[in-house]
């Protein structure tokens, strides 16, 4: 089967949904159902066409053939296969989420050409096919994010993931084409094949920095958090499969190439530094969705600290378990908003406790976050304490990371599951039954997802890399020690003492230090303006140049044209004058 | 067979004269859309007869003119000249539709449009430097009358700088062919004779012709330090005149440029100098662009930094640099028209184009304002719109022949997309302040962004289109 034809429903559905003005009660469903129909298509693929690289002409100059091609290796089936099991649950969320009729053709257009745009990354094959599903990726998020045009922060949130994200669009740009230049071919199973050349860790290293933007590590991460103005659905979604997955994925797909241009110790630093930059910043925030943006960030940032780590497995086994469980966590936080009036501050928002049918779906979510066995957050994070184990600089590190974790995400979950007071009236009756529905599904595949540690070094042992994947009894210990005493401290901070908001000590602002990064990021903007407003000064004195000489030239007109009086006798005189010049000149 | 190129100057020709003539404003301007629209089917055979029958390409029309001084009507079709004669008609086609408030009642703009159309299609298909040059001048002339004829003030100023700069251009033109008519064994203005002969020139003569022909074009496309005369000259031009103008005139240049240096050999030897001068005015013109606060002069700086690269792809001097760079003289042109366009309808809806006073376009006027973002994605070379083929074929070639540095100009259409997105967020997309609109968009200025979007998405889906007339 042709691989590309499993975007086509999704696609098509998601078009059709702009025709449904008028008829809004009808766009969910249609977008639902051709995500539906794109899930089957990928289980059928998935079997069908495993293992296969098809390429497709897209057009030729001069000899080569530049393809669309589609390949459905282990790592493609993996992502193919969660985009196509979380889609649609996220769009059945969103059927309940997006309430106003008008909005909703817009929305599901939009997310429909996302998930598109990401099934298009997962299976892609080389990089022409890799650029269009990224920019389309890009260009989505965007619009996504600034949806609500009408609120005050949402469309400066859209332009700064845009402006960050082109950062890495044009780096990915040049670096492919650099990759061309030397291998020509785009394809990837050709270029891993090839011997490297002179120009390999130059073009690597802008690939790394495109997958840093998308996937926001330091020191491009801050616009995740800001992502957050955009509705709850999206933030699940790009938190979870998609968006923030892509340069993970594309890190792993080209590992050998990273390792080859010798780059892994700057993956492993970065990794370290996010990781570090979102756990700090997630204990001190207290935006109900930012936490979580934060965590996404420390999250991604495990990974790459795995891939650096060159635990390959380690690191896929944590991207598939993170999806799960950060999807449930997001569609939680905006039911807990929805009860709450859209209420955002943590501390402003009570008894989530109160709806047994959200909070059970959260708690699993919680609990795996943290890494409490037997749930699949626990094996992600044991394998890749496992892999650190080696280096005692990073292992201690993800040790009190694992312990923040656990604290940051249980007083998430404590503050706001306290319960009522008079004043604040919460109506958790009041969230949609799709709503509900989608997380309850959720959860229960975060508790099947641990299932995946067993199968996964043996789905992937067509890549060649170590037969199983370790995961030591001592570091599984120490790990859940950390958690526990995360717990700890939480349950003792934030349920016994009974908070009633930040506390703003300079231990808050040295973890809270999003506000540093935000400085410098505006730093270097006016910078950038400043020496914009130097080169139009220089652009005024340009054009002043090519005046002044026309003014001169009119200037000497002026003083020419007196010459030409009319006069007869000047005119006379002249010619006299020329004449004897003349013969002055014959004589000499 | 068919003198098709004749036929069609002769249809642009009479249907100029007819909408001259014409005796309404309504009258001239479906004249104006008729001609128009058949000479974008006979561009439209000319492109498939290039693409499927062998021998169409390099085929030439010919009648005597001034035989003694070697002076022929001559008109040959190229794969660059094919390509070219599509996007004028198209944006000929789109700019007749348009429509632009302040002039609605002066009939005196459709006969300009189509004078313009037969000027660059003339140019983009004459065989020789004498009809070359005559088809320049046309284009001038008919560009002048476009900015100075419609508006008052402000204008007059405009179409004059406009009209020093060309003129300097035409003259140095001029003495660049003239020398190589007399320096050539034979005098003789056949571009074809010319590039087979033009190691014949003596070597300090060559470095002149070269300097005088880059100069003219460089004032054309425009590049850096040439360019002062774009922002008047876009943004006090007609709607109409803006979209012919920044899509169609600029060509010219950069035609030109494409000529020198596939035609005369020795250009390849100044290449390095060019790259550089193109790297630089990319980047100047996209820091420029960040300090405007008028959205056709945003658009204007915005054409001249696609210039920079244009010429970027050029100095490559491999198929890749060549076919990119024509490739997005096309895209480039197609993205103009629809931008000018865009910011024309947003002038009719809200009076106004400066981005400070303009909020919450999406609000009253979904049209213009997704139409905008359409623009923004194109321009900055987002995949599946035209210019995304385009860069990837320019710097690929550029990177083949420079090495690292021919990556470099890439980053300069980033620093444009971190504005163009500003610009979109600020007037745009956010709609928690929003203008009063003041009148609906015509139904007209709706199908002018429809052609061009639907030209953009068509050459960024199928790039064959033109990648194949350089062999598959």
């Amino acid at each position: 089967m042709l691989t590309l034809l499993v975007i086509f429903p999704l696609l098509a559905a998601s078009f059709l949904a702009l025709l449904t003005y008028g008829k809004e009660k009808y766009t969910g469903p249609i977008v639902l159902a051709g995500s539906l129909i794109t899930s089957l298509l990928i289980a059928y693929a998935s079997f069908s066409s495993y293992g296969k690289i098809q390429e497709l002409g897209w057009f030729g100059i001069s000899g080569y053939t530049f393809h669309i091609t589609t390949q459905l290796l282990p790592l493609n089936i993996i992502l193919v296969m969660l985009i196509g099991i979380i889609t649609p649950l996220i769009l059945l969320y969103s059927m309940g989420y997006i309430d106003s009729k008008m909005e909703r053709p817009r929305f599901f257009f939009e997310m429909g050409i996302f998930a598109s745009a990401m099934l298009l990354f997962a299976i892609s094959g080389n990089f022409i096919t890799m650029f269009i599903a990224w920019e389309m990726l890009g260009i989505t998020s965007y619009l996504l994010i600034g949806f609500w045009y009408h609120k005050e922060h949402a469309p400066y949130a859209a332009r700064k993931s845009i402006s960050t994200i082109i950062i890495g669009d044009f780096s990915m740009l040049a670096a492919m084409l650099i990759i061309w230049s030397s291998y020509h071919t785009f394809s990837f199973s050709a270029i891993l094949a090839a011997h490297s050349t002179v120009y390999l860790p130059i073009a690597m290293l802008l690939v790394l920095i495109a997958c840093f933007t998308k996937s926001a590590q330091f020191p491009f991460h801050e616009w995740l958090a800001d992502a957050m103005e955009g509705p709850t659905p999206v933030s699940a979604f790009l938190h979870s499969s998609t968006m923030v997955k892509a340069g993970v994925f594309l890190v792993l797909v080209l590992s050998p190439l990273f390792f080859k241009a010798g780059l892994s110790e700057l993956i492993l630093s970065i990794g370290m530094i996010s990781v570090v930059l979102g756990a700090s910043n997630a204990i001190s925030s207290h935006h109900i969705k930012k936490i979580l943006a934060y965590s996404t960030i420390e999250d991604l940032g495990l990974m790459f600290v795995a891939i650096g780590l060159h635990a390959i497995i380690a690191a896929v086994l944590f991207f598939i378990v993170q999806a799960f469980y950060k999807a449930v966590l997001f569609m939680s936080a905006g039911s807990i908003m929805r009860a709450n009036n859209e209420e955002e501050d943590i501390y402003k928002l009570y008894g989530s406790s109160r709806r047994k049918s959200l909070y059970v779906p959260m708690l699993i979510g919680v609990v795996s976050i943290a890494g409490i066995f037997p749930l699949s957050g626990f094996f992600g994070k044991a394998a890749i304490d496992t892999a650190a184990s080696s280096n005692i600089f990073a292992y201690a590190i993800l040790v009190i990371i694992d312990f923040a974790t656990s604290a940051y995400i249980f007083r998430w979950m404590f503050i706001h599951s306290r319960k009522n007071s008079k004043a604040h009236q919460s109506n958790y009756a009041q969230i949609p039954r799709s709503m509900i529905c989608a997380g309850a599904i959720t959860s229960a595949l975060v508790i099947l997802a641990a299932v995946v540690f067993f199968y996964i070094s043996g789905f992937l042992s067509y890549y060649g890399y170590s037969a199983s994947l370790p995961l030591s009894l001592l570091d599984s210990i120490i790990e859940t020690v950390a958690v526990a005493l995360g717990i700890a401290l939480s349950y003792k901070l934030f349920v016994l003492a009974k908070p009633t908001g930040a506390i703003k000590t300079r231990l808050y602002y040295a973890l809270f230090n999003s506000v540093l990064v935000n400085a410098a990021y505006s730093y270097i903007a006016n910078a950038i303006m400043y020496f914009a407003e130097g080169i139009n000064v220089l652009d005024e004195l340009i054009y002043g140049f090519f005046a002044s000489g026309g003014e001169g030239i009119v200037a000497i007109s002026n003083k020419l044209r007196l010459i030409v009086t009319g006069d007869t006798n000047n005119y006379l005189i002249a010619f006299v004058a020329g004449i004897i010049l003349i013969i002055l000149l014959l004589l000499v | 067979m068919l003198p098709i190129i004749f036929l069609m100057l002769a249809i642009l020709g009479i249907g100029g004269l007819v909408a001259a003539l014409a005796g309404s404003y309504s009258r001239s301007k479906l004249t104006a859309i008729l001609f128009s629209a058949v000479a974008l089917l006979i561009a439209s055979y000319m492109v498939l007869g290039a693409l499927t029958s062998p021998g169409f390409l390099g085929s030439t029309e010919s009648l005597p003119y001034i035989g003694q001084f070697g002076i022929y009507l001559s008109f040959t079709i190229t794969q660059f000249g094919v390509v070219l004669v599509l996007l004028a008609s198209i944006v000929s086609f789109a700019a007749s539709v348009a429509v632009s408030t302040k002039f609605e009642d002066n009939r005196n703009l459709y006969p300009l449009i189509l004078l313009f159309e037969f000027s660059a299609i003339g140019l983009f298909v004459s065989a020789n430097l004498f009809l070359f040059y005559i088809f320049w001048d046309v284009g001038v002339v008919a560009s002048y009358f476009l900015i100075s004829a419609f508006g008052k003030g402000e204008n007059k100023h405009a179409a004059n700088t406009f009209l020093i700069y060309s003129i300097f251009a035409s003259a140095v033109l001029l003495f660049g062919i003239m020398l190589i008519y007399f320096y050539t064994p034979v005098h003789s203005f056949d571009i074809g004779y010319i590039a087979s002969h033009s190691f014949e020139i003596p070597a300090d003569i060559q470095g002149m012709i070269f300097t005088l022909f880059f100069i003219a074009f460089m004032v054309k496309m425009p590049i850096f330090p040439f360019h002062s005369w774009i922002a008047n000259a876009y943004s006090e031009a007609p709607t109409q005149g803006s979209m012919l103008i920044s899509g169609v005139l600029s060509k010219f240049g950069a035609y030109g440029m494409l000529l020198l240096f596939t035609v005369f050999a020795f250009s390849s030897e100044f290449a390095k100098y060019a790259f550089v001068i193109g790297a630089i005015s990319s980047f100047y013109a996209a820091f420029v662009v960040m300090r405007q606060k008028d959205l056709k002069r945003i658009a204007a700086y915005s054409s001249m930094l696609e210039s920079g690269i244009i010429l970027v792809g050029i100095s490559s001097l491999n198929v890749f640099g060549i076919a990119g760079a024509l490739y997005l003289m096309l895209a480039h042109g197609l993205v103009m028209a629809l931008m000018f366009a865009v910011i024309g309808g947003i002038e009719i809806s809200y009076g106004s184009r400066n981005i400070t006073m303009l909020k919450g376009i999406v609000k009253d006027s979904v049209g213009s304002a997704y139409s905008f973002l359409v623009g923004t994605f194109a321009s900055t070379g987002i995949p599946l719109t035209a210019g995304f083929v385009a860069d990837v074929l320019i710097f690929i070639g550029a990177i083949k022949t420079y090495g690292l540095y021919g990556a470099i100009p890439i980053f300069s259409i980033m620093l444009l997309g971190f504005y163009m997105y500003y610009a979109v967020n600020k007037s745009f997309l956010s709609t928690k302040e929003s203008s009063q609109s003041i009148a609906k968009l015509p139904r007209q200025m709706a199908f002018t962004y429809a052609i061009a979007m639907a030209a953009i998405f068509i050459f960024g889906i199928f790039p064959y289109l033109v990648t194949a007339l350089f062999g598959i």
